[in-house]
């Protein structure tokens, strides 16, 4: 349970990250001034600047969409305008690769004639890969301004790539910039991937 | 804490306009085109068409890029494993033990080493030459040929020519249940000669 003193410097550096310092008095604004969405909907642009979850390397770019429900306006911490949606999403990257990745190890063996034994698969670290994940999340926002707001995404990332399917922690920082009542611009930062989108708002 | 909604959502939500549905739409468009655009991949290592060499190691393994045709040699080391679609040029030498797994139409050569094994599809030409143990899965219309080896055992997976030269023990075996014909000339065959 996050305390009002954790609250607030964590509503400082989100503001001060989106918004240049300006709207730190907001976060005690009721529930009653957020938007009323059903169903929040976002295709973005996602980098991926670490290695693949995968044997692959290099620095990951992909696009993909998610989708956020509210499922609690009151979020959290009393006083707070805070509010829960759970997210879920998917998301492609493509890692380009090292250059110098091209001797591997052998991940399979089958037994030949006479008792030899034969690689039949290998892995190349460093090795372009694509990678198809499944994010899912719980997203908590803090509305600061009508245009302003900021998210906390912990969750987790089912993937799925070449030969690789597994499961990693996510955890990412994020705001919004309200163009209008429907749409807004969104920023995620965040591991293993941060992403840049619109947000539709239905 | 409350999870429960409470005293939201009570008036209409407003609704995207017709414009923000289509970016909506476009912007999914985009992203599962791109989506698609991504989903080929590839198992890293050599490129095709180049010489992609391993040596002086303890352990070598390649594989192929581009799936296909590429051309891998592998020598002086430990262990060595080439791996390789249709249309590739394998070398192993000088190593403890080398396998080479391959498609169909490749070419595969072993010599100066413990252990050879390997797998090639249809029409693969395979030669083991100054090695003790040979062991060569091969497909059809394939030939091979043993040099210099004490144990050469072959089986083949339709028609195919094992030549061995200098070989303690030659085995061929047809695993579609026909039996070896001899050939002479040191040639064992299944299916006709």
């Amino acid at each position: 349970m996050l305390t009002r003193p954790r609250l607030v410097l964590l509503g400082l550096i989100a503001t001060g990250l989106f918004s240049g310092g300006t709207a730190v008095a907001q976060v005690g604004r009721r529930a009653s001034d957020q938007p009323r969405y059903h169903l929040e909907l976002e295709p973005h642009l996602t980098i991926g600047p670490g290695r693949g979850p995968g044997p692959d390397a290099g620095s990951g770019l992909g696009a993909g969409a998610r989708a956020n429900i509210p499922v609690s306006p009151d979020g959290f911490i009393d006083g707070v305008n805070d509010s829960i949606a759970i997210g879920f999403g998917i998301d492609a990257l493509h890692y380009g690769g090292a250059t110098n990745g091209l001797f591997g190890e052998c991940v399979r063996r089958e037994t030949g004639p006479a008792g030899t034994s034969v690689c039949t698969e290998v892995v190349t670290p460093g090795a372009p890969g694509t990678y198809l994940s499944i994010p899912v999340v719980m997203q908590w926002n803090f509305w600061f301004t009508e245009r302003w707001s900021a998210f906390f995404e912990p969750g987790i990332d089912l993937y799925f790539g070449h030969r690789v399917t597994g499961l990693s922690p996510s955890i990412s920082f994020g705001g919004r910039f309200r163009l209008n009542d429907t749409v807004a611009l969104t920023l995620r930062i965040g591991a293993p991937t941060s992403s840049f989108g619109a947000a539709f708002f239905f | 804490m409350n999870f429960l909604p409470k005293g939201w959502m009570h008036a209409p939500p407003p609704r995207a306009s017709g414009s923000a549905v289509r970016a909506s739409i476009f912007w999914l468009a985009l992203a599962v085109s791109v989506t698609a655009g991504l989903s080929c991949h590839n198992d890293g290592g050599c490129p095709s068409g180049v010489l992609c060499e391993c040596h002086d190691g303890t352990d070598c393994y390649l594989g192929c890029a581009d799936g296909h045709d590429c051309r891998q040699s592998c020598h002086n080391a430990d262990h060595c494993g080439e791996v390789c679609g249709d249309h590739c040029d394998q070398t192993c030498h000088d190593v403890g033990d080398c396998s080479t797994s391959c498609g169909d139409n490749c070419v595969q050569t072993c010599h100066n080493t413990t252990t050879c094994g390997a797998f090639c599809g249809a029409g693969c030409d395979y030669e083991c030459t100054a090695v003790q143990t040979c062991g060569v899965r091969v497909g059809p219309v394939s030939n091979v040929r043993c040099n210099n080896v004490t144990t050469c055992a072959v089986e083949c997976q339709g028609d195919c020519h094992v030549t061995c030269i200098g070989v303690n023990n030659c085995g061929v075996k047809c695993l579609d249940g026909t039996a070896v014909v001899e050939c002479g000339g040191d040639v064992l065959a299944c299916g006709p000669c």
